[in-house]
């Protein structure tokens, strides 16, 4: 074995070319991990590019806008038609409601009669008075009040009067200004209406399906920074193999100088098996790892392809939607405007009529409460006349005869102002109809009243449409300019991940060179057996600078050989965190 | 305004996968090779977070680390280890010299990011 090592040259001029060979590889390995990632990260800044393009080629912006403008629009819609139902309502009711005043005339002017009753009753009881004079039943406070009764029955019945008047006049006034919003109009409105609904409505379907568009693009993108991510962490395969040929090159450093002094190479062959074992352990790793990448890059070029095709299926179909509105907006659209104005007008004057019509209403009821009153006040003085007719026996005939004539009075004006009143809360009722309806119809937009807010948002509508057909346009362009520019890209990065691949066989070249080294060293596996649990061992310790990589060396050999390569027990929490057991917080 | 961190790491590539994993995210980032290098950066730059690897060429983590605690400017900055070894005694090493965190290499953009998240004040 002597003769053998003496027959060969000195053990570092063979080993020492292996550790610039090796350095050359680590130099090759980057560069080709380097160039992935470089064209990795090209890629990924070219995908953040073609999703926020396919946004805009989507419309997701314009379209936020337009659809403030058709939120906006619906409303101005459904006031409008609202209001033409309001109006039509009131128009009615006020129809019920003049009639209704109409049918007070009758029972006033029969309740007008009353005071010329009363002053009749009180000229009769200021006569009998007289010719009661001296008895003990004094009767002439009764004419007294029976004139004041009287006067105060022909102030309320002329007030309510005078108001049923005004009352009437509103009424006529609204519904003249009501009709002038005539049947037509408001079938003209609605016909209207129904039009720009079905306009809406792909509208608003398209809203919805750009907002799954959106969904879907940013799902799309999600997945793509899935697949770099996974390169991501592909790519720091490198990093570990760059430390990891270090260690080799220095491990055949150290066996080269060490046998170069004497030492037997028996005694280094455990450090020389486990280098081995190392670069084809790196290999694999780094084989493992480009096929990672390429299996990565390989998914991410139909996800662009898939996420280009879906956007400019949507695009189009917008474009197309944008079209067909911005083609009714300027096909009369605008006539909205019009009709919106006339119903706000409408809306104005039902308010007015319903401010004018309540003052003259509550007086009118007031009224008609106190005609009630007076007639509570009649009865009583007609008890009273009744109970004195009593107490004067014969004398109080007449008396009598004039109390029944009160009771009388009372009994037929109660009829009337019970019809007067009942009339007033019918009145009131179809009145608060009204005043329901207008409060229903009553928006902000319809209250302003100017139809200036319709023209702002019509504009504003027609314009987010124009926008969007703008930004889908261009958006879609430079989607499918992208795209194809990245569908290169990531052709050039297969073409680079098919390069890397070879850094396989660049590995096993350096095995094999060796495996002829070893051999001219006269290495031998048997030699590996016969010292890989000795003392040697323990001294592999030196050799590295990572703890972790001796002990997956000494795996790698077929376990630990001694106690030192057990991990001890520390109280560091070796069981990891909430983010699994490769993070720890401390 | 974006939140700066300082990555220390000898090797370009862990440096680049970082750089690109943070930038992504919103992070401005300022790299440097070793200890040594980083202590300089610091010196000139205000950061929020450190993201230092251990085995590293003219100053190692654990000495940057505790270089760095002394320093005024990053008395109490997160710093993150992140490194190949996972050994609990250097762990401990870690933590004595002033460490927030470990994470074992390679790292997962996503993960990686969690955790910067929950560390950042």
């Amino acid at each position: 074995m002597a003769g053998a090592a003496a027959s060969v040259p000195a053990p570092s001029s063979l080993l020492l070319p292996l550790c610039d060979s090796l350095g050359a590889l680590n130099a090759s390995v980057a560069e080709k991990f380097l160039a992935l990632a470089a064209i990795l990260l090209s890629n990924s800044t070219q995908a953040r590019k073609i999703t926020a393009e396919s946004h805009r080629a989507t419309g997701s912006e314009a379209n936020l806008r337009g659809s403030r403008s058709i939120e906006v629009l619906q409303r101005i819609l459904a006031e409008t038609a609202g209001t033409g139902e309001m109006v039509e309502t009131s128009t009615e009711k006020m129809a019920e409601i003049l009639t209704l005043v109409n049918a007070l005339i009758a029972p006033l002017r029969r309740l007008a009669k009353m005071r010329s009753q009363l002053q009749i009753v009180s000229v009769l009881c200021r006569i009998d008075g007289g010719r009661l004079i001296g008895k003990e039943i004094d009767i002439s406070g009764l004419s007294h009040d029976i004139d004041a009764l009287a006067a105060d029955v022909q102030s309320r019945i002329d007030g309510i009067l005078e108001d049923s008047t005004v009352l009437s006049g509103v009424l006529r006034d609204g519904v003249s200004e009501l009709k002038k919003f005539g049947h037509q109009e408001r079938t003209g409105a609605n016909e209207l209406i129904e039009r720009t609904q079905a306009v809406l409505r792909p509208a608003l379907a398209r809203l919805e399906t750009a907002k799954a568009a959106a969904s879907d693009i940013d799902e799309q993108y999600a997945r793509f920074n899935s697949s770099v991510s996974k390169v991501v962490v592909s790519l720091q395969s490198e990093d570990m193999a760059r430390q990891r040929i270090e260690h080799v090159q220095g491990a055949i450093r150290r066996v080269a100088s060490a046998l170069d002094a004497g030492d037997r190479i028996e005694s280094c062959a455990v450090v020389l098996a486990l280098q081995r074992a190392q670069l084809a352990g790196t290999r694999d790793l780094l084989a493992d790892a480009v096929a990672s990448i390429q299996s990565s890059l390989l998914s991410l070029g139909p996800r662009i392809v898939d996420l280009v095709a879906r956007t400019a299926v949507i695009a189009r179909q917008a474009e197309e939607d944008g079209q067909s509105f911005t083609a009714l907006i300027d096909g009369g659209l605008g006539t909205l405007e019009a009709v919106f104005q006339q119903c706000s007008s409408s809306l104005r004057a039902v308010v007015s009529i319903v401010d004018g019509v309540l003052p003259p209403l509550k007086k009118m009821a007031g009224g008609a409460s106190a005609l009630q009153r007076i007639e509570a006040s009649i009865r009583l003085i007609s008890l009273n006349a009744t109970v004195k007719a009593a107490h004067l026996g014969n004398e109080g005939a007449a008396m009598g005869v004039l109390a029944a004539e009160l009771h009388t009075i009372v009994g037929w004006s109660g009829g009337d102002s019970r019809m007067v009143l009942d009339g007033l809360t019918a009145i009131e009722e179809a009145l608060t109809t009204m005043t329901l309806k207008q409060s229903a119809s009553g928006g902000s937009l319809m209250a302003d009243g100017s139809g200036a807010g319709v023209s702002a948002e019509l504009g504003e509508l027609s314009q987010a449409i124009k926008d969007s057909s703008r930004e889908m346009r261009l958006g879609l362009a430079s989607v499918e300019h992208l795209s194809e520019e990245l569908c290169i890209e990531l052709d050039r990065a297969g073409e680079l991940a098919v390069d890397a691949a070879s850094i396989a066989e660049l590995f096993d070249r350096e095995v094999e060179k060796l495996d002829e080294v070893l051999n001219r060293l006269g290495f031998t596996r048997a030699m590996v057996a016969a010292t890989a649990a000795g003392s040697r061992t323990e001294d592999l310790a030196g050799l590295y600078s990572m703890e972790s990589e001796r002990l997956l060396h000494l795996r790698i050999l077929g376990g630990p050989a001694s106690p030192a390569d057990t991990p001890p027990h520390l109280p560091v929490d070796a069981g990891g965190s909430e983010f699994g057991d490769d993070v720890e917080l401390f | 305004m974006a939140r700066k961190v300082l990555i220390v790491d000898d090797s370009m590539m862990v440096r680049q996968m970082v750089s690109f994993t943070l930038q992504e995210a919103g992070f401005d980032v300022i790299a440097a090779e070793h200890g040594r290098d980083a202590l300089d950066k610091l010196g000139n730059h205000t950061v929020d977070l450190i993201v230092t690897d251990l085995n590293m060429p003219v100053m190692d983590g654990i000495t940057f680390i505790g270089n760095a605690r002394a320093l005024a400017g990053s008395k109490y900055i997160p710093i993150l280890m992140l490194t190949t070894e996972s050994q609990p005694e250097m762990k401990l090493k870690g933590k004595a010299a002033g460490a927030t965190g470990w994470l074992v290499k390679p790292f997962d953009p996503p993960k990686l990011l969690a955790v910067i998240a929950k560390v950042l004040p």
